[in-house]
């Protein structure tokens, strides 16, 4: 007791004189301490505001893209597109978003901002990982009608969806691709996919197409689906071969692609019942790999329309419509100068199947070529041997056949420059071919195509044109490698050894 | 030139100083003297900002260190007590650098580095590495860089430790000449140094100042008593009996005994020569003497007599 | 604050530091380059570079400040700092500047490859451009860092460690809010004691991660890398540097009213 009372004492004694010795100046030091301590929170408190702030505010507003053809950026089109826009659509990312492993991810995610940053508000843009959040599969389709996948891009306005595979957005390297395995992009679609996609969950009445399969037609064609999209358009497969399957009465455009076979007869029958209501087929037939397939009951179908697909192969004798001078089956195809709607004049085609006007049809079938060779091509057969029955001439490449007072058409190319990966692969999406399409296909399914069409960017190249030869590159590589990194190390010592001795 | 009122500093739990006030004149060179420990250093960096005081006020030319202390410590050169060289410079470099951080302006920049290291003879040194030079030479570049820039105050904290003989009379000397010119606050734990350069002398022990008063005060204050050694064979108590029987003799105090071998101080009244009464006492009891010498007051002895009397 | 820079920026090419830090940044830059140079399709990205090299910074950086204030606390010449006419902040943004010239000094060896690269005919873009900027306002960023824990302690190497943990912590910050919000979101729905939804425990998971994210200044400055100069990255990276470099200073002001 008595000890705790000295103690007591003490303590008082101390405090008492403490505080005697802090009268006057001791407040200077504890303003100074809390002024620090204060104006570093508030600091920091700002710190952290202003940028919230300036991140929420500013951030889509100030960003430049000054990539090589504005790679990040939505063009003149989508921008005027996306103000015009009236409806609330809502972009998902099935993906983690701070995962930066995928090749795409730099592509997608600057552009996909953009969209939200111009479309003043219309556009939500969201990231969902699926592995995280399993719900949300369901929650976006209950039905599972749309097949969602994880890693996709979802665009959905209202009860309308469309899932964006970002792997169909870019065209790739094919040597790469064939000899390593290897994607390696080339070219860039994100914004006509998105742009397309967005124009069809938003549309009134959205248009369908569809592939027809069964008879090993090419299934390469996301170019086409591409080109497609722009034209608010989406497209899924068709197979009529059980005889049972109709055409769904959603149908705009039924589309065959170099098939291998034949089609049966109740195909047939099933594509003249839907040209004669007002249907629109595209068969593209060229003489590449189907050389002696026999097309009968196909045939009939487009002599439906006043076409007849022969069996023979184009062959171009003026040399100045030739895209190699060896090569007589690559020439350019010839537009007719009176277009509006195929302006560019000519256009690359190989393999040309040969086709003519069927002289036999109804009398209120007109058809026509939007596209031919020049006055000096011929014809090869199968034994490719000059046919000298017919004569030098003028030979169709696209044709166009219609029933007078009957809404659609038959398309039918001779070539499958207009609609391959193979082609647009090599050439992109930026090739007046993609154009041509996009006109036949638009002017032929809607009654007009206000969409211009929305150009394709090309990746930036980082590939060397000149490199180095490999003894250079050896050279370079000790220099770079361990030269600069020893000299810089050399110096250090040099100059520290000299100046310990000063 | 300085006024430093009530300075108190805490450290933690332990009060290094309590209360420290005084005031340094223009032109005056001021002794700060006391034993190790008893806060000059601290005291020397409160004063040039270096450090905060818990409380007390320091005015520099009438600028308050603490809040103004851009302008107070412009007319402040402070060398510590290890001086701030930074060893992977030359010391024209370095020298350099200082000046640029007290912006002294570029066109006699390298005039009054030039004139520094002469007045410091540093000038032989100039291209060499700050690590390369000796005790010595480093604490004169330490002075030097005290000096750039021509601060009206001079700090000084134990400039002459470390120094051999020569050294520390060459820096005495050095001292001695730039108080023509500056005020300067210098700090020792010697006695005679103090007294052979400075005007006045103020003394501090255990954070407290015990004296402040001219030299010429101090050193009369000082010189009232002698002091000697005797080492003897004797035992104490008989000894100091017949010792303090002498007149003249304030006290005998013991400082060691080992072996019968008895060391022992004492302390007499200098006005009466006590020598040899204390040889006659002590070998009249038939006491081998081994030795017996005068000794200098000790700054222990100076708390002493200081605040003997007051007690 | 000039006389500081020039001081501190010198005294890096005195000291083997800076020499180092150039050679080892040339070598990792060179072995990057030498890679794609001599790849099967020989090409060069600069940005693909200046992105390796940001995986780095947690070596470099506190090589770089360990010593700015650490260094001058342990050998008494902060004296010198504290008893000058000037501000302290001077001192701070000097030691900062050269910190950061040093870090620019360092790409001259990207600098030499893209000199390389035009000879090659190959391509320099706003993208690489763009990443070196990124790659200098996070250095920016870091030296603050680097610098506050430099002036927190008087050894270098705990200095260097710390600031080499909160690196450490910013690049893995994504992983961090991941399992802060994967913790989170498993004990809301072991103890349930609101009653919430799992949807909802999965929003309040997913806004936690994302509050946390946003403060990583990696995934923030990747844009340029892109070729996309966003403004806000700068302005978040620019504006944290002040905060750390203000934070520095007042525990360098500290000593003017510690009562310690």
């Amino acid at each position: 007791m008595a000890k705790k009372t000295a103690r007591d004492h003490i303590l008082t004694e101390k405090t008492v004189k403490k505080g005697k010795a802090k009268v006057q100046s001791d407040s200077r030091f504890k303003s100074l301490k809390s002024f620090s301590i204060l104006s570093v929170i508030i600091f920091a408190a700002i710190c952290i505001v202003f940028n919230i702030l300036f991140d929420k505010l500013f951030d889509k507003t100030l960003t430049f893209d000054a990539s090589s053809v504005q790679i990040n950026t939505v063009g003149s089109f989508t921008r005027s597109y996306l103000k015009s826009l009236d409806k609330k659509v809502e972009i998902i990312g099935l993906f983690d978003k701070n995962d930066t492993s995928k090749e795409w991810y730099d592509y997608f995610i600057p552009i996909i901002d953009d969209y939200e940053a111009k479309a003043d508000g219309k556009i939500t843009v969201s990231y969902i990982d699926p592995s995280v959040n399993p719900f949300i599969m369901t929650e976006l389709d209950p039905n599972n009608m749309f097949g969602i996948k994880a890693d996709t891009y979802v665009i959905r306005s209202g009860d309308r969806l469309i899932s964006i595979d970002p792997y169909q957005c870019f065209q790739y390297d094919q040597d790469i691709l064939n000899t390593y395995g290897l994607r390696m992009l080339t070219a860039n679609d994100v914004e006509l996919n998105i742009t397309g996609s967005i124009m069809y969950v938003v549309s009134e009445n959205p248009l369908h197409a569809y592939y027809l399969t069964g008879h090993n037609e090419n299934t390469s064609h996301s170019n086409l689906d591409n080109i497609l999209l722009s034209l608010s358009m989406v497209s899924q497969d068709l197979n009529l071969t059980d005889g049972t399957t109709t055409i769904p009465s959603d149908c705009d455009i039924i589309m065959i692609l170099q098939p291998m076979h034949d089609i049966s007869t109740h195909e047939r029958d099933l594509l003249r019942y839907y040209l004669d209501e007002g249907g629109v087929v595209l068969i593209v037939n060229d003489f590449s790999n189907n050389k002696t397939v026999d097309y009968t009951n196909l045939n009939e179908v487009t002599r439906y329309r006043g076409i007849s697909m022969e069996t023979g192969l184009l062959h171009e004798n003026d040399t100045r419509y030739l895209l190699h001078s060896d090569d007589p089956y690559s020439s350019l195809g010839i537009s007719d100068p009176e277009s509006t709607t195929f302006k560019n004049g000519s256009y690359n085609t190989s393999y040309n199947r040969y086709m003519s006007l069927y002289q036999e049809a109804a009398s209120d079938i007109v058809a026509g070529a939007l596209l031919t060779t020049s006055d000096m091509a011929s014809v090869d057969y199968l034994n490719m041997t000059v046919n000298n029955d017919l004569s030098v001439g003028t030979y169709p490449i696209v044709l166009k056949g219609v029933k007078s007072e009957v809404e659609g058409a038959l398309l039918v190319f001779a070539t499958a420059d207009f609609t391959s990966d193979n082609y647009f692969s090599v050439k992109t999406l930026n090739d007046s071919n993609a154009e041509f399409i996009y006109n036949c296909i638009g002017s032929s399914c809607t009654t007009n195509i206000s969409v211009p069409y929305i150009p394709e960017k090309t990746i930036p190249n980082y590939n060397l044109t000149q490199p180095l030869s490999s003894n250079a590159a050896t050279l370079w590589s000790v220099v770079v490698m361990t030269l600069i990194p020893i000299g810089g190390l050399i110096c250090g010592i040099a100059i520290y050894k000299r100046r310990r001795h000063l | 030139m300085i006024e430093i009122s009530n300075l108190v500093k805490f450290y933690g739990d332990k009060k290094a100083l309590s209360g420290i006030s005084f005031t340094v004149n223009k032109g005056e060179i001021l002794g700060f003297l006391g034993p190790n420990g008893a806060g000059k250093s601290t005291t020397m960096n409160i004063i040039t900002g270096f450090l905060s005081a818990t409380s007390g006020r320091v005015t520099i030319n009438g600028y308050d260190i603490l809040e103004d202390p851009e302008n107070a410590k412009r007319n402040i050169g402070y060398l510590p007590e290890l001086p701030p060289l930074f060893l992977d410079m030359t010391v024209l470099e370095y020298l350099t650098y200082v000046a640029e951080l007290k912006c002294v302006p570029k066109d006699i920049r390298k005039k009054q580095i030039s004139d520094i290291m002469k007045m410091v003879h540093i000038g032989n040194v100039s291209g060499r590495l700050i690590h390369n030079l000796s005790k010595g030479y480093r604490q004169r570049v330490g002075i030097a860089q005290a000096l750039i820039g021509n601060p009206e105050v001079l700090v000084l904290d134990e400039p002459t430790v470390g120094l051999d003989p020569n050294q520390v009379i060459e820096m005495r000397k050095l001292i001695t000449s730039l108080s023509k010119t500056h005020t300067i606050i210098f700090s020792s734990h010697i006695l005679s140094e103090v007294q052979a350069i400075c005007d006045r002398v103020v003394i501090i022990n255990n954070g407290r100042i015990v004296a402040d008063a001219p030299t010429m005060e101090m050193t009369a204050r000082l010189e009232g008593n002698s002091h000697y050694l005797v080492t003897v064979e004797a035992p104490f108590d008989a000894l100091q009996m017949q010792l303090r029987a002498i007149p003249g003799v304030k006290s005998v105090n013991m400082l060691s005994e080992r072996s019968g071998l008895l060391q022992i101080e004492v302390v007499a009244d200098s006005e009466m020569d006590v020598r040899k009464s204390i040889y006659y006492t002590i070998s009249r009891s038939g006491y081998p003497i081994l030795e017996f010498r005068s000794t200098a007051a000790t700054l222990e002895d100076i708390f002493t007599s200081i605040t003997a009397p007051k007690k | 604050m000039l006389a500081v820079f020039k001081r501190e920026f010198l005294s890096y090419f005195r000291t083997p530091v800076g020499w180092v830090a150039i050679s080892i940044l040339g070598a990792l830059s060179g072995y990057c380059f030498i890679t794609m140079l001599t790849a099967s399709t020989p090409y060069v990205n600069i940005a693909l570079e200046i992105n390796y090299l940001r995986s780095f910074f947690i070596v470099l950086i506190p090589i770089i400040t360990m010593r700015l204030f650490s260094e001058e606390k342990k050998n008494g010449t902060d004296v010198l700092l504290y008893t000058m006419p000037f501000s302290m902040k001077n001192a701070v943004i000097g030691k900062f500047l050269a910190a950061i010239a040093l870090q620019a000094i360092m790409l001259i060896s990207v600098f030499f490859h893209m000199i390389i690269t035009v000879i090659c005919s190959g391509s320099i873009n706003s993208a690489s451009w763009g990443a070196i900027l990124g790659y200098l306002v996070l250095a920016a960023l870091f030296i603050s860092i680097g610098m506050l824990t430099s002036a927190l302690t008087e050894n270098q190497i705990m200095s260097a460690v710390v600031s080499f943990v909160l690196i450490l912590f910013l690049q893995m910050m994504s992983t961090i809010s991941d399992s802060i919000a994967n913790v989170v979101t498993s004990l809301m729905r072991i103890a349930n004691i609101f009653g919430l939804s799992d949807s909802t425990i999965f929003n309040i998971g997913e806004s936690i991660r994302s509050g946390i994210t946003w403060f990583d200044p990696y995934s923030k400055t990747s844009c340029y890398t892109s070729g996309v100069f966003k403004v806000a990255p700068i302005v978040y990276c620019l504006s944290f540097t002040a905060l750390f470099m203000y934070i520095t200073f007042r525990v360098l002001e500290k000593k003017r009213w510690s009562q310690n």
